[in-house]
């Protein structure tokens, strides 16, 4: 589907007292579904603010967000939940993976919010996981946290994939990997994920990168024939 | 899920959730388990009361002819009367022990209750109805024989049956301050038994349908000439008695589970508002995961409310279960009941429902914070608490102040809450030790100040009723003695009236009356001196008018207050004998005291106590109350290591992390644990000084319930004060040097890397 994702002159101020923020200034763009995205820029740059204001973790000053032709900026906190519920895994730089769940516990913790049951074995499977089921995240090493973290997000079987550096914290080589599952994960299913990060390689893998500086985007690039994840030097 | 990882925090901050479901435990067994004492012993004394059918009214006069029965009669509301004939007897056996005998007409109020043996049979001639209390102190059996003394009368009956009176919940003789059933009694017997056909009735029972004060005024009307005492039941002395002990213990379970209220509540906010910030990220995490708010709050408030349930529910099965029966023992050696079992009060299941109620909302308010603040900023760190320069940094004495003194009082500013928290938990603890100790020193103070202060006497001759005077001459010159005439009067000071004691006596160094600091003082020889306690009841103060009457007497009389004194046990007015007659009554000395050891019998007299005797009854009610000041002891000791180790758990917590930035540095871990103990031991200060007025506060709340006979002076103690200190500053010293040995441990890489929370 074209035009899944749809940014519309969308403005995000921050007040501190008398000085206001703009940590997104008028962004317009698109994002098609089961498109691989990147989102580059330093750190200040807006990033995180553009990947809130689409996961509905947070609300816009001005301007329009339509997904899935639904205006989610219109949303009132509840429905904000839901859709964060329905549509939306998230994968962050630090995993928060909740301490006291184990892996597959934290997996199950989708069961609390959906109305169904999520088959938790089957995603760690997926991510390689399915021996660390019963390990607590302190067991566990970064990446394997971040395995668990994905498996979290793609049992939800959300429409899109929000993912704030989830490299960050990673060394190369299990970086390497996670990134690999997330396009994997793209190409074979259809599934739109949209990577928030710093590391300028990532772009020449994605479908569409989206430069981002001072709130403002510099720039929106689309990749005619993007590298497979093993022709990157990474 | 969210319910696994509640189970897990509570596995992870155990120390601070139990101490919180033990604080609201120890609350709700505090209320309801001397709620059920309270409830149980009030039914069993209802039950009583009942089944025996207890008089409303009790109209003393000598001459009860049937004319002024049947005036009471025919008064509307009368419902029923009895006559008694109700003499004191001294039964025949060692120590003389006395004995109220009740000749009866037809036993249908204020019922003989029995327990063994046969119920009382109106037509038998020879049997006598004893008080259990009494046969079983001394040993008798039914078909025993007793023989009873009354001025010229002698009775000699056998034990038929033995059992309770509803009149003797609580008696005391006058030989003893406390109940020795070894002393003292009662009896029933037939009219049909009394040597003397036309028996002198003295006194009418009556039910009635009106209150007692409307009531009084019908009998004034109606026979007013011919009485001399109305005595209603809420004057009657054993009822007062017991009614003002229920009283008493009612007010301590009231009291008591407040400070664990507070403490239980303050606790789980401050505990609740740490882990709450502890998770922040987690909070933000769920709620991208799409948890709804209400979701959050709700589980987040079901920390407080499980624990607490918990806490309740498991008191309210133990607590009504177990306290009650450990009141009953000392309980049951001063009264008398027919059972001794514990009730119930729907007040225990309200009382624990708020709590619960009030608990689930402190969880709620600490976690709203944050649960209401938006995802996107749930997910990042709490922005550092903001300080700025105060008033206080800007003096030059915060300047001189070394870098440990700065750091706590920073430290403390930054951290309310939690300081607030750990001073109300000292004040707790050093009220419940001010009242022990306190309850402590009020019992050795009363013992001294009774027999030494004011008693300085040796034996105590106690005269026959019917003395004569050559007889009472011959045994005050033998014992050199003072004679000294105690009887029961009324006073009537505006509508208030009260049951108190006459003492007549002239001033001897034998009873030297005290002021309120226990000095001696000169009562004024032609003058009306009155209990500070008895005035503060009445309301009056020197130089107001008080109205009275001898018990057995109805001529009433209106005097000054000349002067106030203070008796710890013996509440009323004194004044001398030559006062007395001047006011138009008769000197009947009741006794002699002497201080020569008196072992002789002498005609008239009919028995002698001697110091001992009085002291070792002295020395029964002082081991019931240290059994209470050992329950507060412990109870202060529980509260203050449970709080301070699990406060100061979180607090070593909270500055983890700045204590391993100093060890880094390179301060040594010993100056690095004096940063720690400092704080607590401020803190502990503080809330120790303002615990001390508070304390004597419940003190004397406690004291002024203890009853009417009863005067304790309450005066702040050294010893007190300097023991309550010693211990709550050695524990709290203790408690946190134990957790300061953590710093020991603190890995100064993996708590650098932790965020601040």
């Amino acid at each position: 589907m074209n035009n899944f994702i749809e940014f519309k002159n969308v403005t995000k101020e921050y007040k501190f007292g008398d000085n206001t923020l703009k940590a997104a200034n008028n962004l317009n763009f698109t994002i098609d579904e089961g498109e691989f995205v990147v989102i580059l820029g330093p750190s200040g740059s807006g990033k995180s603010t553009l990947l809130n204001l689409l996961g509905g973790l947070d609300n816009l000053t001005t301007g329009k967000i339509i997904v899935d032709n639904n205006e989610i900026s219109s949303y009132n906190d509840k429905e904000l939940t839901k859709y964060r519920a329905k549509s939306i895994g998230f994968i962050f730089q630090f995993y928060n993976l909740i301490p006291n769940l184990t892996a597959k516990e934290n997996i199950e913790l989708n069961n609390d919010i959906l109305d169904r049951k999520v088959d938790s074995q089957k995603y760690l499977k997926l991510v390689d996981m399915e021996k660390h089921a019963n390990q607590f995240p302190s067991e566990l090493s970064g990446g394997e946290q971040q395995r668990v973290s994905i498996a979290r997000a793609l049992s939800k079987e959300p429409a899109m994939l929000l993912c704030d550096e989830p490299t960050g914290a990673l060394d190369s080589k299990t970086g390497y990997n996670i990134i690999k599952l997330l396009s994997d994960l793209s190409r074979k299913d259809n599934t739109t994920v949209i990577i928030v990060t710093h590391n300028q390689d990532l772009a020449e893998i994605a479908d569409k990168i989206i430069y981002l500086k001072n709130g403002i985007i510099e720039a929106v690039k689309i990749n005619e024939n993007p590298k497979q994840i093993d022709q990157l030097e990474w | 899920m969210l319910f696994k990882t509640m189970i897990r925090d509570f596995k992870e901050h155990k120390m601070q959730f139990i101490s919180i479901f033990l604080m609201a435990f120890l609350a709700i067994v505090a209320f309801s388990g001397i709620g059920a004492e309270v409830a149980g012993v009030s039914q069993s004394l209802t039950s009583f009361y009942d089944d025996t059918n207890f008089a409303d009214v009790w109209i003393y006069s000598d001459h009860l002819d049937n004319n002024t029965l049947e005036k009471i009669n025919n008064i509307s509301s009368t419902t029923q009367t009895e006559r008694q004939l109700t003499i004191p007897t001294v039964a025949d056996m060692d120590d003389d022990p006395s004995i109220t005998l009740h000749v009866i007409e037809k036993n249908t109020i204020s019922k003989y209750y029995p327990v063994d043996g046969e119920d009382i049979n109106l037509d038998d001639k020879d049997s006598i109805w004893l008080d259990k209390r009494f046969t079983d102190a001394r040993g008798l059996k039914i078909g025993d024989k007793i023989k009873l003394k009354s001025n010229n009368i002698t009775i000699e009956k056998t034990i038929k049956g033995t059992g309770y009176s509803p009149e003797y919940v609580y008696s005391q003789s006058s030989k003893s301050i406390v109940p020795d059933f070894n002393l003292h009694g009662f009896a029933y017997m037939s009219n049909k038994a009394f040597p003397i056909d036309d028996v002198p009735y003295n006194v009418v029972l009556i039910k009635t349908s009106d209150n007692t004060s409307t009531y009084q005024e019908k009998i004034d009307e109606n026979i007013r000439a011919n009485y001399t005492t109305y005595l209603p039941r809420k004057d009657q002395s054993s009822h007062v008695q017991i009614n003002s002990e229920i009283e008493q213990h009612e007010m301590m379970g009231n009291m008591m589970p407040v400070i664990f209220i507070v403490v239980s509540l303050l606790t789980l906010l401050t505990t609740m508002t740490r882990m709450v910030n502890h998770q922040r990220t987690q909070i933000g995490t769920l709620k991208a995961l799409g948890f709804t708010n209400k979701r959050l709050y709700i589980h987040y408030a079901s920390y407080g409310f499980m624990l607490t349930t918990l806490g309740c529910i498991l008191a309210l099965i133990i607590a009504p279960r177990t306290i009650p029966s450990m009141f009953f023992p000392s309980m049951s050696s001063f009264y008398t009941l027919p059972q001794w079992k514990s009730g119930f009060n729907i007040t225990f299941i309200i009382v624990s429902l708020l709590l619960i109620l009030v608990s689930t909302l402190f969880s709620y308010i600490a976690t709203r914070n944050i649960v209401s603040q938006s995802p996107s900023s749930t997910l990042q760190p709490q922005a550092p608490k903001f300080s700025s320069r105060s008033l206080l940094d800007r003096t030059t004495l915060f300047e001189r102040l070394g870098f440990n003194s700065r750091w706590n009082i920073r430290d403390i500013k930054r951290n309310k809450l939690r300081s607030l928290v750990v001073i109300v938990c000292v004040m707790g603890c050093t009220i419940l030790l001010i009242s022990a100790f306190g309850m402590d020193d009020g019992m050795h103070d009363l013992s001294t100040w009774q027999y030494g202060g004011i008693n300085n006497y040796n034996s105590q001759i106690v005269l026959e009723e019917n003395i004569t005077s050559s007889q009472l001459d011959k045994i005050t010159s033998s014992v050199n003695g003072l004679e000294v005439m105690s009887k029961p009067i009324e006073i009537k000071v505006n509508d208030t009236k009260k049951t108190v004691n006459l003492n007549v006596y002239n001033k001897s160094d034998y009873i030297t009356p005290t002021d309120t600091h226990m000095k001696k003082i000169n009562l004024p020889s032609d003058g009306v001196s009155l209990t500070v306690k008895t005035a503060d009841i009445l309301g009056v103060k020197k130089g107001d008018n008080i109205e009275w009457h001898l018990y057995g007497d109805d001529k009433w009389v209106n005097t000054t207050v000349d002067e106030i004194y203070a008796d710890p046990a013996n509440q009323g007015i004194t004044i001398t004998p030559s006062k007395l007659e001047d006011l138009g009554f008769n000197f009947t000395p009741t006794m002699i005291v002497t201080d020569m050891k008196v072992n002789d019998s002498y005609d008239g007299a009919s028995s002698v106590n001697t110091m001992d005797d009085l002291l070792n009854s002295w020395n029964e009610l002082m081991d019931n109350a240290i059994l209470l000041v050992a329950v507060f002891l412990i109870l202060a000791v529980c509260i203050s290591v449970v709080m301070l180790y699990s406060l100061g758990i979180l607090a070593f917590c909270e500055v983890e992390r700045d204590l391993a930035t100093l060890k880094v540095l390179g301060f040594d871990s010993k100056s690095i644990r004096r940063l720690f103990l400092t704080q607590n031991l401020w803190l502990s200060i503080v809330g120790f000084l303002l615990g001390i007025p508070l304390g004597y506060q419940v003190l004397r709340v406690m004291m002024d319930t203890a009853g009417e006979t009863f005067y304790y002076p309450i005066n702040y103690s050294l010893k007190t004060i300097a023991l309550s200190f010693v211990i709550t500053i050695v524990l709290s010293f203790v408690v946190n040097f134990l957790i300061s040995r953590n710093i020991n441990d603190v890995d100064m890489v993996e708590s650098l890397k932790k965020q601040r929370e």
